[in-house]
C-alpha cells in the first residue's frame, strides 16, 4: 500500500516532533508544486499535478493524530477495525454512563469535554505501543477502537448541543 | 518569458497588476485610473465601449449597458431568480441552459461580454508595459463552483489570453498581506465584493501559504446594499413606474447614498425630483440581515479550520463593500479584534494575482501556496443520495477514487450524476454533469469492479473519470457539462469572436504550438540517457514515433495548426510515461537533499 511517510521522507512514527511534518511537507511540495512547472511543457504540469495530490494526500493522514495512528497499523500489517472491533478490558462498562446521558439529553458541556480528553487518552496509549519495539497492534487495535467510539460520541453529543 | 499579470475581473471593478521588482504594482490606464468599471456599453453600430466610458454612457443606453456580468457567468436562468429585477438589461435562455444577455436582437453569453473586459484589461496592461500581455492569473471568489470557473477561464480564451492559474481571491489577498507584513501565523480574510462573499483562513509559515479552510456565498454582496436602498425609494413612491433609464438611475443614486451613509447620519436618494430619505440606523438595520450572513459563515470557515477567532493574527478585509462602517464593525465582533486597514480593499486582490503570477514565474521560489475546494464533490447513488468523494476544505490539487460495481445481470453501462455541495440528496445540489461509462462485458451482478476517480487540479477545476477494471475493457468515458461550456463551444464562439482577425489568430496560434513543441522536444532530447534507461520498450517506441511525427509536422508546414495541434497532443501523452520518471526523481532529490543540518534549520 501507499506509504505516506515514505512520500514526505519521515520516519515510521506516530509520534511527530514538533514542526516535522510542516518542514518536510514544505520542503517537497517546494520541489513537485505545480506553481513550480507554470512554464514547461503540458505533460510536465501534469505529473506536478498528480505529485502535489500524492504529496497533499499523505499530508492529510499524517496530520490527523488517528488517522496517522491507523494508517500506521495498516502499513504494519495489524487487524482493521472491521477485523477486529473489540475494545480494552472494561471500556464499554466505563462509557455506559455517558452513552446513557447522550440518550437521556442530559450531558454537560463539561462532560463532553471529558470524552474528548479521555479519546486522547486513548490514541496516545495507543500511539505510544505503536512506537515500542515490535509493537503489539491487537493491543493497538483495542485502544483505537475505544478512541473511536469516544470520538463518536463528541460527535453526536456536539451535534445535539 | 513575458510578463504574466494579475487580473482581478470583479463584479463592479476590473483592474490588473504586475510584480516589478518584487513588489506588485497596479497598472493604470493614460487617465491614471486603475479601476476599470465592469461595465460594458453596447452601442447602435455594434461596437462596445468598456469601463468609464461604458459606465457614462449607462444613463443614456440603459438597456444596452451590463453590469455585474459576473454574478451570471456558469449559470442558469433558473438560479437568477432574484438577480433578475436587479439587472436594468434583459436575460434570456433560448435552449434552457446556460443564461445569455439580450441586448435587441444581439444574444451574447457572460463569458463574451466578460471577454470583453478582460480584452479592456489586457490594452490597458499591455498599454503601460510596453508589450503584448497574454497570460495572466485571474482571481475568482473562493465560493465559485466548477461551472463559474470554467466560464471565467472560457472568457479569458476568448479574449486571447491564457489562464496561467485561477487563484481563489482571498488567498490573494492574503498572498499580498504576507508579502506586506512577512509575519507568521493565522490570518483570516473577509471578503464582500460587489456581488460575493468570501471568508477563508489561512496559516502562514515560513514561505508556505496554506488555506484551512473557506466558506463563502456567491450570490451575497454590496450590490444587495445597494438594492436595499434602491428599494427603500420604490417603497416610497410606489405609484412610479420605473423603465430601465429610471432603474439606473436609480441604481446609481443608491451607490451614492450607500457611500454617503458612511459619514453621514442620513442621506437622500434622489431620482427625478422625488426624494426617500434613509436614515443611517435604518439602512444599518436594513442590512443587518446580510451582514448576519457573513458572520455565520465566518463562524464556520474557523470551526472548519480548526481554530478559535482568538488564535488569529490578524483580519484582512477585501472589496469595496468593506468600507462601510456596520460590515467593520461585524468583522471585529466576529473575530473579536480590529480588521488590518492599511490594505487598499479595492487593489489587494489584483496585488495578490500579481505576486502569484511572480511565484509562477519562478521570482519566489521558496513559496509554497496550498488552497482548498470550497464545496464537496461525489455522485449520485441508490436512493438519490450522495456518495462524497472529496470533502470541502480539502488542499488542492487532489484525487480521489471510490469503487462500485453493477446491480442487474448483464448490465453493459454504469451512469454517474456528479454534483457538488453539502447536502445529503444529490437532488439539493449542484450537477455539475453526468458521466456515462459504457461498454462493459456482460456479467453476473456485482462482479464488476468500476473504479471512479475525481480529479481536483490547481485551479479547483474537476475532472471525473471511470473504468471497468475486471474487464480490463477501456470503456468510453465522456463528462458532459450541464453548466459551463464544452471545449468545442469555446473553440466556436472563439472563432466568431476572432472572425475579422482570422488570420492572426491563427498566427498565433501556430506560433504558440511551435514553441511549446520546441519545449517538449527539447524536453525529452535532455533526457535522452533517463529514457533509455527508465522507459518500457514499448513506451519508448511510442515517444520516439511521436517525436518523428512532431518534428515532421514542423518541417513540413509550420502554418498547419490542425496538423501541429493533433502531433502535439500525441507527443504530450507519449511523454508522459518519462515526466513520471523525472518527477519522481525531484521528489527523491527533495527527500535526500534533506541533510541534517536543513531538518535542524527547518525545525528551529
Amino acid at each position: 500500500m501507499d506509504d505516506a511517510f515514505e512520500r514526505l521522507g519521515l520516519p515510521r512514527r506516530w509520534s511527530l516532533q514538533v514542526g516535522e511534518l510542516a518542514a518536510r511537507y514544505k520542503a517537497v511540495a517546494r520541489k513537485v508544486h505545480p506553481d513550480r512547472f507554470a512554464a514547461g511543457p503540458p505533460h510536465e504540469r501534469e505529473a506536478a499535478e498528480r505529485m502535489q495530490s500524492l504529496v497533499n494526500d499523505a499530508h492529510a493522514v499524517l496530520a490527523d493524530d488517528r488517522h496517522r495512528a491507523e494508517h500506521l497499523v495498516a502499513l504494519l500489517g495489524g487487524p482493521s477495525a472491521n477485523q477486529d472491533g473489540r475494545t480494552p478490558c472494561g471500556f464499554l462498562i466505563e462509557v455506559l454512563e455517558w452513552n446513557e446521558s447522550l440518550e437521556d439529553g442530559t450531558l454537560e458541556g463539561r462532560a463532553i469535554d471529558a470524552i474528548a480528553d479521555r479519546g486522547n487518552h486513548e490514541l496516545a496509549t495507543a500511539g505510544m505501543a505503536l512506537d515500542a519495539p515490535n509493537p503489539d497492534l491487537t493491543l493497538v487495535r483495542e485502544h483505537l477502537n475505544a478512541a473511536a467510539h469516544l470520538a463518536k460520541l463528541v460527535e453526536r453529543a456536539e451535534a445535539v448541543a | 518569458m513575458t510578463q504574466v499579470v494579475g487580473v482581478d475581473l470583479g463584479t463592479t471593478n476590473s483592474l490588473a497588476a504586475v510584480l516589478e521588482d518584487g513588489r506588485p504594482r497596479v497598472l493604470e490606464d493614460d487617465h491614471g485610473r486603475a479601476l476599470i468599471p465592469s461595465v460594458v456599453c453596447f452601442l447602435e453600430d455594434g461596437s462596445a465601449v468598456v469601463g468609464e466610458e461604458a459606465r457614462a454612457l449607462a444613463l443614456d443606453h440603459p438597456e444596452a449597458s451590463v453590469f455585474s456580468v459576473k454574478r451570471l457567468m456558469g449559470r442558469s436562468l433558473e438560479d437568477l431568480d432574484e438577480e433578475q429585477t436587479l439587472l436594468p438589461y434583459d436575460l434570456a435562455d433560448p435552449d434552457g441552459g446556460l443564461v445569455r444577455v439580450q441586448i435587441g436582437d444581439r444574444s451574447m453569453t457572460p463569458q463574451e461580454v466578460s471577454a470583453l473586459i478582460l480584452g479592456r484589461i489586457r490594452e490597458v496592461a499591455s498599454a503601460r508595459l510596453g508589450e503584448e500581455v497574454h497570460r495572466m492569473v485571474v482571481t475568482v471568489p473562493a465560493s465559485f463552483d466548477d461551472a463559474q470557473r470554467n466560464a471565467t477561464r472560457a472568457a479569458a480564451k476568448l479574449a486571447g489570453l491564457d489562464v496561467l492559474r485561477i487563484l481563489n481571491e482571498p488567498t490573494a489577498a492574503a498572498l499580498a498581506y504576507g508579502l506586506d507584513h512577512d509575519e507568521k501565523g493565522t490570518v483570516a480574510v473577509y471578503d464582500l465584493g460587489g456581488g460575493t462573499f468570501d471568508c477563508s483562513i489561512l496559516a502562514l509559515e515560513d514561505g508556505v501559504y496554506r488555506v484551512l479552510s473557506t466558506c463563502g456565498d456567491p450570490h451575497l454582496g454590496g450590490d444587495d446594499m445597494d438594492a436595499w436602498l434602491m428599494d427603500q425609494w420604490r417603497a416610497q413612491h410606489a405609484d412610479v413606474e420605473l423603465d430601465a433609464r429610471g432603474l439606473q438611475a436609480l441604481r446609481f443614486a443608491a451607490e451614492d447614498a450607500k457611500r454617503t451613509l458612511g459619514e453621514s447620519d442620513e442621506v437622500e436618494v434622489e431620482l427625478d425630483g422625488r426624494s426617500a430619505t434613509v436614515a443611517r440606523a435604518d439602512f444599518e438595520a436594513g442590512i443587518a440581515p446580510l451582514l448576519e450572513r457573513t458572520a455565520d459563515m465566518c463562524r464556520r470557515a474557523v470551526k472548519d479550520a480548526g481554530i478559535e477567532a482568538a488564535d488569529l493574527g490578524e483580519v484582512v478585509l477585501v472589496g469595496g463593500a468593506t468600507r462601510t462602517p456596520a460590515v467593520r464593525r461585524t468583522v471585529a465582533e466576529v473575530f473579536g479584534r480590529e480588521p488590518l486597514s492599511d490594505l487598499d480593499p479595492d487593489r489587494v486582490v489584483a496585488m495578490g494575482a500579481a505576486v502569484q503570477a511572480g511565484i509562477l514565474s519562478g521570482s519566489f521560489a521558496e513559496m509554497v501556496l496550498v488552497d482548498v475546494t470550497p464545496l464537496t464533490l461525489g455522485y449520485e447513488t441508490m436512493g438519490g443520495v450522495v456518495s462524497q468523494i472529496i470533502s470541502r476544505n480539502s488542499p488542492v490539487p487532489c484525487q480521489a477514487s471510490e469503487e462500485v460495481t453493477t446491480y442487474a445481470e448483464g448490465q453493459t453501462g454504469v451512469d454517474f450524476h456528479i454534483v457538488q455541495g453539502e447536502r445529503e440528496m444529490a437532488a439539493d445540489c449542484r450537477t455539475l454533469g453526468r458521466l456515462h461509462l459504457t461498454g462493459i462485458p456482460p456479467m453476473a451482478a456485482g462482479m464488476a469492479r468500476v473504479k471512479v476517480t475525481f480529479t481536483l487540479d490547481s485551479d479547483g477545476i474537476l475532472s471525473v473519470g471511470a473504468v471497468e477494471e475486471r474487464s480490463g475493457v477501456e470503456a468510453d468515458v465522456t463528462l458532459e457539462p450541464k453548466h459551463g461550456l464544452t471545449d468545442e463551444q469555446v473553440e466556436v464562439m472563439l472563432k466568431s469572436a476572432w472572425e475579422n482577425a482570422e488570420d492572426d489568430f491563427a498566427k498565433r496560434r501556430c506560433a504558440e504550438l511551435l514553441a511549446d513543441a520546441d519545449m517538449v522536444l527539447r524536453s525529452v532530447a535532455k533526457h535522452g540517457d533517463v529514457a533509455e534507461a527508465r522507459m518500457e520498450p514499448d513506451e519508448r517506441e511510442r515517444l520516439k514515433e511521436a517525436v518523428a511525427d512532431m518534428e515532421e509536422a514542423v518541417a513540413e508546414d509550420p502554418d498547419d495548426g490542425e496538423a501541429l495541434q493533433s502531433a502535439l497532443d500525441e507527443l504530450n501523452v507519449a511523454a508522459q510515461p518519462l515526466a513520471t520518471v523525472l518527477m519522481s526523481d525531484v521528489a527523491a532529490k527533495a527527500l535526500s537533499d534533506h541533510t541534517i543540518d536543513e531538518a535542524k534549520q527547518e525545525f528551529a
